[in-house]
């Protein structure tokens, strides 16, 4: 009642802001253009070997992020035999109803060293049998149970990384690597569990020491570093939506053996990293070795929903962009979202793959993002290889806001999903609601996709906007088959600005990527929410979230099905509506997908050949990381870690279960 | 004083007995998944409220037990019918498919209770 009565009585000074914000909003936006590199290789020098290793030994099985296993035990026609060998509990959760906050565990398990490593949302690493799940060691990082960057604990696991030829009986010969919220890297033996004393101090790296500008959080070490050679390249995760101006978003690259900074990359130019900050990388990374490129995907600037004190092109933000790893300078880059106003943040790792389009080989890279695009690029040179054009997009009225006139759109593979008009109310949600879907339509500006943050009404409805789309779990590649696996969620959100007298009367009850932010220093706060009714029903139509396998000769969808089931108090809906996803896929030459990330806590296989699901099982909480597939004594494995997001639901679990086929 | 009513065989009212076993069964299978690890819907407010759903069906099958013909046992009747319609709904949400055989069985219950034999009303 009070929150209406509010409402109310700002109406008309809204619309008074808005008229006047009119005449304020600036039309003065160049969009950079693409920065291009000549190719120095050709292609079918630059060819991603096929992996051949049993191991997966990082964050997306490998540094192509292909997310591909070569084993074939487990195949299309066996994986409904597939039965749980063992499951193994941390400890390490928390529902946030006591003193410690929630947990939001997205580890990748680390196959490596003949052992399954994991790193978990309370900072410890921990040592476990492939075939067991029996521990071998932990290591307790002893870090302050604290959200001081996030609504959670959070952590995506560990990295690994060992001597070219490793000394047997020599300590840290083979290191395992693990942040944590307050910028601490700590490096222990492999072998051992103890710390790796000839690392930074006594095994630990404060990644906070290289926090100079508009320093007002740590720089959260949530993503292991992505390990290329004798490197180790870290970025950080922030305080997203809390301030106008905040830290840069620098990225690291660390020597494995000792943790000293070899080179920084700043994706922010120095003369405007004081008026902004983040456009920080998030997320892992990708290496092509025969191309010596590092391929980043780099975040929105901040504030993420207004971007008046950001006026001057910044080119590096919302990019993919290529790094050589020796010096950490740009080869080539390609700027997916033009001035940014929806934390479009480019969010996973891109794909390295060789396909053969029309004839001819062609060395890809292929981004996924948030807003359900796929962009294919060559990834020696940042060229297209099917047409990205550059559309000309909606304008808003926003104070001191200047709007790109243009962003690009790929012509080929189509979008995950259609945002080119407003999503169909689902009718059951809004029957529900006695209406009150439709209602909220009403109040929704959409002028189509990149319809700018608004003050009026309801806000502008964002399809996708911060939730995806795509997110971290990226694209799944077969090279043999040259398909591409991705999932997608199909998420309506509200963004509205409100100034700041308005602002300060709201309720702040925010949540994960759900609520009311401050953006402190800009002259509007924010709130993004979801569009559902009273009873938490989506209102828009289903599916909610598919998967979808791409044939990459042509650039078109192979199949497409909804994916898992949305969840809610116990109750299951059907599978044919699909669920939100947070996580991704990964793909054998066995012919099988394998993949967690729905709301229904469920982990399933598909057959790559036509999308059908081959076998499900219940694990503790939705499993929101990329699966990993290993073999260890001629058997092969599936781990999947469950460990709950709250974007997802409030269901958190602590546990990592691996899966084979009956002895 | 003397009584009007004619005799009238004691009735066995197999449909309550019938709706009380299933109801229980329904009940120890839900609360079974409810407190079992890793059932997909442990601790679930959803699983919770379908047990309270059949512990209502349990005491219709046994209010019909005690109640004879008339416009409670009419009401009862009705409530039988719905709550097993809703709790079957209910349960098939929570993929329970061996609660929802267990309620079919008790809406069998309701079946032979509706179109079955009347009890008659108690001599006065």
């Amino acid at each position: 009642m009070n929150g209406i009565k509010k409402h109310i009585l700002t109406a008309p000074a809204l619309c008074l802001l808005a008229g006047v914000s009119n005449a304020y909003a600036q039309d003065t936006y160049t969009v950079p253009p693409p920065l291009l590199a000549p190719s120095s290789i050709s292609a079918e020098d630059a060819r991603i070997p096929i992996p051949s290793g049993k191991e997966w030994d990082s964050f997306h099985g490998q540094l192509s992020s292909q997310k591909y296993s070569p084993l074939t035990q487990i195949n299309k026609d066996n994986v409904g035999k597939l039965t749980k060998v063992w499951q193994y509990f941390t400890g390490d959760m928390s529902t946030g109803t006591g003193k410690i906050p929630p947990s939001v565990w997205s580890a990748t398990p680390i196959f490596a060293n003949d052992t399954l490593y994991v790193g978990t949302p309370f900072y410890r690493i921990i040592a476990l049998e492939p075939e067991t799940g029996k521990e071998k060691w932990t290591y307790d990082t002893k870090s302050p149970l604290v959200a001081e960057t996030q609504p959670a604990l959070k952590s995506r696991g560990v990295a690994y990384w060992q001597e070219k030829n490793p000394q047997a009986g020599v300590a840290c010969q083979k290191v395992v690597y693990l942040g944590n919220m307050t910028a601490q890297l700590y490096a222990v033996d492999a072998d051992t569990g103890k710390p790796c004393e000839g690392f930074g101090k006594n095994g630990v790296v404060d990644v906070n020491q290289w926090n100079k500008v508009n320093a007002k959080w740590p720089l959260s070490q949530l993503q292991p570093p992505t390990v290329i050679g004798d490197k180790l390249i870290v970025g950080w995760a922030g305080k997203d939506w809390e301030y106008e101006v905040e830290s840069p978003g620098s990225l690291f690259a660390l020597n494995a053996r000792t943790g000293e900074l070899e080179w920084e990359f700043k994706p922010i130019p120095d003369e405007e990293a004081g008026k902004t900050g983040t456009a920080n990388i998030w997320t892992a990374m990708s290496y092509d070795p025969a191309l010596g490129l590092l391929y980043i995907p780099v975040s929105s600037p901040s504030p993420n929903y207004w971007g008046g004190n950001r006026t001057k092109p910044i080119p590096l933000g919302t990019s993919t962009t290529a790094l050589d790893i020796n010096t950490g300078k740009v080869v080539w880059s390609r700027q997916w979202v033009h001035h940014d106003l929806w934390d479009y943040d480019i969010n996973s790792a891109p794909t390295l793959m060789d396909i053969t389009v029309d004839g001819k080989p062609v060395a890809a890279l292929v981004q996924a993002t948030k807003m359900g695009f796929l962009f294919t690029v060559d990834r020696r040179t940042g060229e297209d290889v099917w047409p990205i054009e550059e559309r000309p997009v909606p304008k808003g009225d926003a104070d001191g806001e200047v709007y790109s006139p243009t962003q690009p759109f790929p012509t080929k593979p189509a979008p995950l999903l259609d945002q080119s008009k407003k999503p169909a109310i689902w009718k059951i949600a809004d029957i529900v609601g006695f209406g009150q879907c439709s209602k909220m339509w009403d109040g929704l500006e959409y002028n189509g996709m990149y319809s700018p943050p608004s003050t009026k009404g309801n806000g502008v409805l964002a399809y996708p906007d911060s939730a995806g789309g795509v997110q971290w779990g990226g694209v799944a590649f077969d090279p043999v088959s040259q398909v591409a696996i991705v999932n997608t969620s199909h998420i309506v959100q509200m963004i509205k600005l409100w100034d700041r007298a308005s602002y300060d009367k709201q309720p702040k009850d925010s949540g994960n990527e759900n609520g009311f932010y401050p953006q402190i220093g800009a002259p509007y706060g924010m709130s993004l929410l979801n569009a559902q009714n009273w009873a938490g029903m989506p209102c828009w139509a289903p599916p909610f979230g598919e998967i979808v396998a791409i044939n990459m000769n042509t650039g078109d969808v192979k199949w497409r099905r909804p994916m898992g089931a949305v969840q809610q108090w116990g109750w299951y809906m059907p599978e044919s509506m699909g669920s939100p996803t947070i996580g991704g896929p990964a793909v054998t030459a066995g012919g099988v997908v394998f993949i967690g990330a729905s709301m229904d806590a469920k982990v399933r296989a598909y057959s790559l050949d036509d999308g059908k699901e081959l076998w499900s099982d219940i694990v503790m909480a939705p499993a929101v990381a990329n699966p990993a597939i290993y073999e260890y004594k001629g058997r092969q494995y599936v781990a999947f870690v469950a460990g709950g997001n709250s974007i997802l639901k409030d269901q958190v679990g602590d546990q990592v279960v691996v899966y084979a086929l009956p002895k | 004083m003397s009584t009007s009513a004619a005799y009238a065989p004691p009735r066995r009212q197999l449909g309550a007995h019938i709706m009380i076993i299933a109801a229980l069964a329904a009940l120890a299978i839900t609360a079974g998944r409810f407190f079992m690890p890793l059932s997909g819907v442990t601790g679930s407010g959803g699983a919770m409220t379908t047990m309270f759903a059949e512990l209502v069906l349990f005491v219709l099958g046994v209010l019909l037990l005690k109640t004879g013909a008339g416009g409670l046992r009419n009401f009862v009747l009705f409530l039988g019918w719905a709550g097993a319609i809703g709790t079957i709904f209910a349960a098939s949400l929570l993929h329970g498919w061996w609660t929802v055989i267990a309620l079919l069985v008790y809406a069998v219950g309701v079946v032979i209770e509706t179109f079955g034999p009347k009890p008659v009303r108690s001599a006065i």
